[in-house]
């Protein structure tokens, strides 16, 4: 899978918007952003000295890895907004948290929200995959957000997976 | 090219958490033991070099999503590694430890879990675990191997085709099922 860094370790100007502070220049800039920092403020804590990768993934790769994992075809008339890997890693002990964004718009609500209606029947995990990944999504507007993760035996990455649909439809950032 | 033999060995030395595939995913988790795996041959100056990696060597399945069984190759048995198959590839996100060596069949070595977060599944295949683990596992096999194409693609491509690397399974019996609690 091809892929290009964002950043490594760009972690400050993200905790800004979890401490709530409250000014425009501080929030976050994207959906992945908001997720990204949702992510981090649950599972770093955990973590002695965690070593941050972002990973931006193109919209090809993006599709090539989860095509086949998903009961839905999430990808037909979507535009991949933004598609992003997170990972925290520790180096000794060797612990891992993982979370993978995708942001996509499709043409009306109706359509985003037939998806999210596939993705819950579906059951909440991926299917043909030796690793157990389990995924989380909400819907509003015309917009789906997926977010899923290959470290479900971390209790920090299930308690973000279990809370992230509600903090994303708080936010009112899907919707807008 | 030189002669590599891996030997996967019938000792337990740790254990991982690992799920039912592939139809398990509301069984929960279990606890699969690992296992020693030998890799060995010389080195480019003659000399015998050896190195050992934490594997998956059984796994559990489930077809149904209602029971899961224990399975893998548990009788004593050589194979010569058959092919590099550069597009298997694991994991749903980002990672550079792709590809796989055809064992025989579906049964085949590559990646496994970094850490204790992942829960990897097997059916049989060997699963290198650790992070990095798959990558350093390869470079150890071009290591001994001394393949002479230039990239490590072309390196890996190398030793599949030479055919010059063997796996043996040492005999044991199945570990029981454990549900990790």
């Amino acid at each position: 899978m091809r892929m290009s860094a964002v950043s490594r370790g760009a972690v400050s100007g993200l905790i800004l918007v979890l401490a709530g502070c409250a000014s425009a220049a501080e929030q976050p800039a994207s959906i992945a952003d908001f997720v990204k920092a949702r992510f981090l403020a649950r599972v770093t804590a955990d973590f002695r000295l965690p070593r941050i990768d972002d990973v931006a993934v193109g919209a090809d790769d993006v599709r090539r890895a989860l095509n086949r994992r998903l009961e839905p075809d999430v990808f037909a008339n979507a535009h991949v907004v933004e598609s992003r890997g997170i990972t925290v890693v520790q180096d000794a002990p060797a612990r891992k948290a993982h979370a993978a964004i995708l942001v996509l718009r499709y043409p009306d609500a109706a359509t985003a929200q037939r998806m999210q209606t596939a993705l819950e029947k579906q059951g909440g995990f991926f299917k043909s995959t030796e690793i157990l990944t389990r995924y989380a999504s909400f819907a509003a507007k015309g917009t789906l957000v997926l977010v899923y993760s290959e470290t479900v035996a971390n209790p920090s990455v299930q308690s973000f997976l279990n809370s992230i649909p509600a903090e994303l439809r708080d936010s009112a950032l899907v919707a807008k | 090219m030189r002669k590599v033999k891996l030997v996967v060995g019938d000792r337990k030395i740790g254990e991982y958490p690992t799920w039912a595939y592939p139809k398990g995913e509301k069984l929960g988790v279990y606890l699969m033991p690992t296992y020693e795996l030998t890799a060995s041959g010389t080195d480019s100056q003659g000399s015998a070099v050896a190195r050992t990696f934490e594997v998956f060597r059984f796994g559990i399945q489930s077809t149904d999503g209602k029971s899961a069984r224990v399975v893998g190759l548990a009788a004593d048995q050589t194979h010569t590694i058959k092919a590099w198959l550069p597009h298997y590839i694991v994991h749903s996100a980002t990672s550079t430890e792709n590809g796989a060596w055809q064992v025989y069949d579906n049964f085949l070595i590559h990646d496994g879990p970094d850490t204790k977060d992942e829960v990897f599944a097997s059916i049989g295949c060997v699963e290198i675990v650790g992070p990095n683990g798959f990558n350093e596992f390869n470079d150890f096999l071009i290591q001994l191997s001394g393949p002479a194409a230039s990239s490590r693609a072309g390196r890996l491509a190398e030793i599949g085709k030479a055919k010059n690397m063997t796996i043996t399974y040492i005999g044991t019996s199945r570990p029981s099922l454990k549900k990790s609690t």
